[in-house]
Formats: structure tokens, sequence, C-alpha cells
């Protein structure tokens, strides 16, 4: 049980990894080279920030955050020369760092996941934190696709595949990883946690999955969908407005419709062949981008703003990680209770009306009366009524001249094992189910009864108590239902 | 349309317009992610029971209620968190269990499952109190939360538990004289009689005493005759409970809070001691007790569960007066037959009231004063020098903690 609680870690941490390797593949992109560093090794990085946090963040408390930031600049240097290219680079000479850097850009944001992982050494993780790493995920992954796309073949597309597997695999991990933190935060201290429920994890584990294997089909159907719905909404919302008069809403609906079909016309063309021809090479720069490159910047300027940049970075990141090492701690639980599954009886399984032609016969007494009250609950007169037990319901039925002695023995049967716990006898369980088909054609009134024949056994009866006369009335008023 | 749902659905035309599969996958979760939450927002609640319930509606002071909460989701749908927030007064105290501060309830007991389809879970707790009173347990606050653990659905019930939380007693002394008409003796007379109250005379019959014959009458007559009397309304003891603990005006809401929960320890101690001599009690008091009047009265009697409606209306009654002692003496004239012994139980001097009890006094009721509090002792000595029989009811500790009850 205890080692479950690391699950939505381990969830998040892939969730980390997913979006910092979207981030790293597009700064490959950029530079138009393939991407060095996996999901895989991303996962590694993040990962391993979580566990020296924990090994050694708590132990060395104040003194955590400098070395935090060096691990996590050491992890950056390695991540940056784990491409051979880089350290070609680099062994080069020239332009020192900067040849490797730019070599390989991606691997530098090793550093950053580890970095990330330090947010998530606490157990239960922080659901702020996962928040707002859904959020935050979720735009930069949006807005890098959106630029992504603008550079040249065949890095777009490698970096398209790419950031769409990391994008299923960040939307499925952080949205697990969030309602299992949420579901242990929220019944912190009254023993509520989601190993408790299975049932609910293997739902909210198979509509993901679900959505996440329907998700990328169903982009590609999006758009054609949106152009049809333009097309289709456009001249009869018009029409409506032209022959019922122009609403509020009316209105609205209209100005959506055209601004989206605006979007479409102004946007789909210039996006449509940007970047599509395929005709610029590795290393030949942005399609449609300035004929005449920018002039250089000035190297000490450049210095100066990078290690400011780096100062204040630093400083940021120092308080972060100082910040994440305040985890969450949730008490132990030591409340006492039971768990049952409880299907309950008759009144939360409202009849339905089966379909089937040919039901299976009942297995035992039980059943057998359960499978009869079943049938019966259509049918006014007979059926059980509300809060009648069922030596009352089959007393009923035979004092009011519908029910047969047989029924009050399947009802003592059914009390005798449910209420009782008297098992019975085979032939007992026989005899029951032998009663309930029997019953279960003697009690179906083919024809609406009248007033006078509601009660054969009694019909003899003077003008009776007051009872009689309730029931009287309830007889007719299950008569004129079934005229209706 | 709520602003997630706008959001996803931007997000997917966004993803469709622009030419990002990314966006789409996204905005298409994200919806997703909305319409579950709708999903659990409509049916979250349905099929939904939430039950309470207390082992006793009555407890003594220090001791422990068993409550079960029984929560069943009746229906297919699972429950990732169901959260039930019981309003609770302030000083009830639910164990294992801390009241946090809610904006809807202030004090609320909070309680959280998570719940698959058709699991009913039953969670024993137990509850007691900080001190005597009438505690409430609800209305409750239940909120269930969607797929992915969001707030989806929250509702409010109405039902409200009662416990009503006696005071302390401690073992007391006998109050009253014991009955001389018990145990295996033979009965010499058929009621215990007051030989100040005469009533008649009768016909003698052996075993009389010959002190009772009446000679004179018995001379005239000729014939023996026997003195009798009206019965004795020795045991008959009214407690009249002074809830004012300070000097000053009735209706300066100042109290000394030990000395009034000390007051009431005392009463219910007494109640009890009177209960086990046998004797017919009853309590009136100055204060507030639940019902739109100023006094609080429990009759003179000695019927099966008197001690428990003393004790009831103990617990009821407000730590402050809502009139003044004085007031409440004066009335009981004209509520109980004369004879009754009334005792007063109070924490400060005897002095604004020494009138009204010494009217009593002249009336025919028996008056005597238990002194509590830190000056108990001063208290009933200067009560015994003003004339009237007085104790001093000393309890050997702080209430909470205190082990017996003597008189001095």
């Amino acid at each position: 049980m205890r080692r479950l609680r690391w699950v939505p870690v381990g969830l998040a941490v892939v969730a980390e990894a997913a979006w910092v390797a979207v981030v790293a593949g597009f700064a490959q992109e950029l530079v138009l080279r393939e991407p060095a560093i996996g999901l895989a090794g991303f996962v590694a990085a993040v990962a391993g920030g979580v566990v020296a946090a924990r090994l050694v963040g708590v132990r060395l408390a104040r003194r955590w955050p400098p070395l935090a930031l060096a691990l996590a600049f050491g992890a950056s240097i390695v991540g940056l020369f784990v491409d051979p290219a880089a350290r070609a680079a680099l062994a080069e000479g020239g332009t020192g760092p900067g040849a490797a850097i730019g070599a390989n850009p991606g691997g530098l944001l090793i550093g950053l996941a580890v970095i990330r992982g330090y947010s998530h050494a606490g157990v239960p993780l922080g659901e702020d934190r996962l928040v707002r790493l859904l959020f935050g995920g979720t735009v930069a992954i949006s807005l890098l696709g959106l630029v992504g796309g603008l550079i040249a073949e065949p890095y777009r597309s490698r970096f398209e595949g790419d950031a769409m597997t990391a994008t299923l695999v960040f939307a499925g991990c952080a949205v697990l990883a969030l309602a299992l933190t949420r579901l242990t935060v929220v019944g912190a201290g009254s023993g509520a946690d989601w190993p408790k429920n299975p049932v609910w994890v293997g739902l909210l584990v198979s509509i993901v999955a679900l959505v996440l294997l329907a998700a990328a089909p169903a982009v590609g159907l999006v758009r054609p969908a949106v152009e049809i719905a333009f097309a289709i909404l456009l001249g009869p919302l018009i029409i409506a407005g032209l022959l019922f008069g122009w609403t509020r809403g009316s209105i609205q609906a209209l100005l959506v419709v055209l601004l989206l079909g605006a979007a479409a016309v102004t946007l789909l063309p210039l996006l449509g062949s940007g970047g599509g021809s395929g005709s610029t090479t590795p290393g030949s720069g942005l399609p449609g981008g300035p004929s005449t490159p920018p002039p250089p910047p000035d190297p000490a300027a450049a210095s100066i703003g990078v290690i400011l940049l780096a100062i204040v970075g630093a400083i940021v990141l120092l308080l972060l990680i100082r910040a994440w090492m305040r985890s969450a701690t949730i008490r132990a639980d030591s409340v006492i209770e039971t768990r049952t599954i409880d299907h309950g009886d008759e009144e939360i399984h409202r009849p339905r009306r089966s379909w089937r032609p040919f039901r299976a016969a009942p297995s035992d007494a039980a059943a057998a009366y359960r499978s009869l009250l079943a049938d019966l609950a259509g049918r006014p007169i007979v059926a059980r009524a509300t809060g009648e037990t069922p030596r009352e319901h089959a007393r009923r039925l035979r004092g009011d001249g519908w029910g047969r002695v047989r029924l009050e023995l399947l009802a003592a049967d059914y009390e005798l094992e449910r209420f009782a716990g008297v098992p019975l006898t085979p032939v007992e369980h026989r005899r029951a189910i032998d009663r309930w088909r029997r019953l279960r054609s003697d009690l179906r009134p083919v024809v609406p009864p009248s007033p006078e024949e509601l009660r054969p056994a009694r019909r003899d009866r003077g003008p009776g108590s007051g009872r009689d006369a309730e029931d009287l009335a309830s007889r007719l008023r299950a008569r004129d239902e079934l005229d209706r | 349309m709520t602003p997630g749902v706008l959001a996803a659905l931007g997000l997917v035309l966004a993803g469709a317009i622009l030419g990002v599969p990314v966006a789409g996958v996204l905005g298409i979760v994200a919806l997703t992610l909305e319409f579950v939450h709708w999903i659990w927002a409509t049916r979250g609640l349905d099929g939904v029971r939430y039950a309470r319930r207390l082992a006793a509606r009555r407890v003594a002071w220090g001791e422990e209620v068993p409550l079960e909460i029984d929560v069943w989701n009746r229906k297919r749908l699972p429950l990732a968190w169901l959260r039930a927030d019981d309003a609770t007064s302030p000083g009830l105290i639910v164990r294992d269990r801390p009241a946090v501060d809610t904006e809807a309830f202030g004090p609320t007991l909070r309680n959280t499952w998570t719940l698959a389809p058709y699991e009913r879970v039953v969670r024993h707790l137990r509850v007691t109190a900080e001190r005597r009173g009438v505690f409430t347990l609800g209305p409750v606050d239940v909120s269930v939360g969607d797929l992915f653990a969001r707030p989806a659905a929250t509702t409010e019930l109405a039902p409200i538990d009662t416990l009503l939380v006696w005071p302390r007693t401690v073992p007391a002394p006998p109050m009253i004289r014991p009955e001389r008409w018990g145990d295996l003796d033979r009965a010499r007379r058929g009621l215990v009689e007051d030989p100040s109250r005469f009533a008649g005379i009768r016909p003698y019959s052996p075993g009389d005493p010959i002190r009772r014959i009446h000679p004179r009458v018995s001379e005239r007559l000729g014939r023996p005759m026997t003195k009798r009397f009206e019965p004795s309304r020795e045991r008959d003891v009214l407690i009249a409970l002074d809830l004012q603990t300070e000097a000053g005006r009735t209706w300066e809401l100042s109290f000394d809070d030990a000395a009034v929960e000390e007051l009431f320890v005392v009463a219910g101690s007494v109640a009890r001691s009177l209960a086990a001599q046998h004797a017919s009690f009853g309590l009136t008091a100055a204060g507030y007790s639940g019902l739109p009047r100023r006094f609080a009265d429990v009759e003179v009697a000695q019927a099966a569960g008197q001690v428990e409606r003393v004790l009831d209306l103990l617990a009821r009654l407000s730590p402050t007066p809502s009139a003044p002692f004085e007031t409440l003496l004066a009335r009981i004239e004209r509520r109980v037959s004369n004879g009754t012994t009334v005792l007063v139980i109070t924490a400060r001097g005897t002095g604004p009231f020494v009138r009204p009890l010494r009217r009593l006094r002249r009336a025919g009721y028996g008056v005597s004063i238990l002194a509590a509090g830190p000056d108990a002792v001063a208290i009933a000595a200067a009560a015994r020098a003003a004339g009237f029989t007085a104790r001093a009811a000393i309890l050997d500790g702080p209430w909470p903690t205190a082990t017996r009850l003597a008189l001095a």
C-alpha cells in the first residue's frame, strides 16, 4: 500500500519529461537537427531530480538549493555532450561552447528536467503544482506546436511526430497524476485514498486511455467538420433569422459562425503554404524569411545580457527549489469503518421491462421470489406495495382473492432464507421454483377488472369498513390506469 | 457554457484551423474532462444516501457516545470522493477527528470517502463534549467529486441530531434524613407524618403510640382517640439554583465560567444523591433553557426518571441568569406546597435574597443553603449567621477532575 503512493509521482515524472521533451525537440528543430535525447532520457533526468531531492535535499535542508543548482548545471552539461556532434564541435574549437550548444541545444534541457524533478520530491504531490503542470504544459506544447509548424521539412514532420507522442504521454500522465493526487489530498485524514477504490481507478484509466487513443485520429476530422458545419450553419441561420426575426441569441450565433469562417478563410491558406512546399533544405533557413541576414549582435553586450539572465535565473531557481522542498504532509489515518458492496433491495433496482423473450429460471427460492416480484411489478393490483413485507403482500393478495396459498409459501421460503438465515433444502428450493412458475401465470389479470369483480372471494361481503372503501378507490384508480 | 468548455473548444478549433495537431489533442482531452465533469455534476448525487446515527441522545459529561456515519452510493457511477461536512456545535468533540473551520458552518466535522458503485461504508466515531449543554450535529453539506476528482456537485441535507450532555456528577453525602419506614421493620404508621401539622383525630387502633392519644378529646368522648397529622413534607426537596455567580446586576452578563460549571456539578450531584435516597425532588432556576420562558422548572416528584429530567434541565440551562434570584424565590410560594424543603445552591453571598428566604420560612417551607465555589465556607458561615441552615459543598478538585462532593 505504501508503495502505491509513488504511482502519482511516477506519472508526474513522465508528464514533466514529456513536455520538456517537446521543448527540447523544438530547440533541436530550430537548429535543424535531429533530437539527440529521447523521452526516456528526460524521464530519467526528472526521476534523477526527484531522487536527488528526496535523498540529499531533505538531509541538507538549507544547503540544498545551491547544490541542486549545481547538479542541474552538471546535468545540462552531460545532456549537452551526450550528442557526438556536440563533442565534435567542442573538439574543433572555434567558438567554444557556443558551437557545442548550437549542435545540441536540446541537451541543455536535461538540466531543466532535473530541476522539474525537484518539485515532485514530496509525497503526496502538491495538487497546485500538478494543476500548473497541466495548464502550463498545455500552453507550452500548443505554442511550440504552432511555431514548430513553421520550420522546414523534414524536421517539421519529425518534430510533429515526436511532439504528438509526447503530448499524448503528457496528457495521459498529467491527468492521471492530478486525479490520483486530488483524491489523496481530499481524503487526507479520512481514509479515502485511491487504492481503496479500484473500480474508480479502472474507470479513470480506461477513459483516459480511450480518449488518448481516439484523440489523435479525431484531430484530423475536426477541421473538415468545422468547414462543413460552417457551410451548413451559415445559410440556415440567416434564413431562420429572416423568418423568425433576429434575437440576441441568433445574432450571437451568426457572429460566432462568421468569425470562425473569417478565421478559417484568412488563416488556412497562409498556414497551408507555410512550410508545406518542402523545397527548403537543411541549413537553408526558414522559408519566406528576410533575404538579408540581420546584423550580428554585439558580443560584449550579448555576454553581459546572458550573464545577467543567468544570475536572475539562478536566483529564481534557488527560491523555487527551496519552496519545493516544503512538501505536504498528511496525518496518519485512524478511522474505523466497514465497507461493503450493497446492491440494496428492490427500491434501488427499478423493475425494468426485459426485452428478452426467454429468461433463465431462478436457481433458488429467494431468486424465485424476487423474480416473481419483478414480474408483478408492472401489474397494478398484484404488485407489492412499497413498505409491504412479503407476508403482508401475500396475505393481502389472498384476502383480495388474487393470491394463492403458494404465494404465501413462497414468501415464507424467502423470509426464512433471507431474514431468518435458515438454509432451505434442495427439495424446498425446487418447490419454490415450481411455485414461481405457476404464480407468474396465475397472477396475471388479463382483463382489466371491474369493481364488482375485484374481490371474488369477498363478493358477498357487505358495505365494509373504511379500509374497504379505500381499497376500492385504489382498485378503481388502477382500472382507470389500465383503461388509459 | 463554462470557461473550461470554452477554452477546450477554443483549443480544438485553434488546433484544427491553425493546423496544430497537438493543440487539437490537448483540446479534445480538455473537452473530455469537461464532459465527464458534466456527467458527474448532474448524476453524482443520484442515489447517494447519507445517514448519521448517535447511539444515545443523552450522555453524562466525560462519557463518549458512539456515532455511526453511513454513506451509500446506490448507483453504477463510482465516486472518486464524497465529502460530508457536518456542522457541529462549538464544544462538541469528535475523537480522532479534529473539527475544521468552514465558511458555511464554522466548526465542522469533515468526512471523506471514496466509493465504488453500490458501495456502502459505515464509519464508526466517538463523540463527547467539552462541557454540559445541548449540542447539535448537522445540517450536513454533501459534495461529490467527478471521475477526475474535481468537485462536481453539492447539496445540503437538513437532518440535525441533538446530543444532551448532562453536567458532571460526583458522589455526594445524603442531603436529607433517611426515611424511617423502610427496611424490614414493621411499619407503625402508614405515612411519615409531620407532628407540627395537626390534621384531626380518629379512634384509637391497637399499636398506636400512647403519646399520640389525645387525652382531652378521649375523656370527652369516653373512648380513646388518636391524633392525626398531615403527611410530612420533609422529604420533598426543591433545588433552587442561583445562576448568578458575581455580585451586581442580574442583566450584566459577566459570569465566572468555572464557578457556574461547579454549581451545575453540585446541583447534579445533589439531585443524584436525593434520587438515591428515594426523595421527592425538583429543580427551579432563573435561566434560559431553550424555551421562551424566563424560568425553568422540574416539578417536585419521586417518579422514575426524575433525576434524568433534572439533569436534562441542568444540561439545557444557560450559564447566565434570566431574572433575579429573588424573583425566582418569590414565585416558589405560588408553585410549591408549603412544608417542602427549599435547597438553595449558590456561589455568592446570601445578602441579596435573605428577605425572600425568611418569607419562605415563615410560610412553612424548610430552607437550607448549600454554598459552592471558592468562597463556599464563608458564604455558608454568613448564611448560618443570618439564621439559616447552611453547609458548604466542596469538591475535591476543579470540576472537570473532581471525584467527590463533601459537605462542611
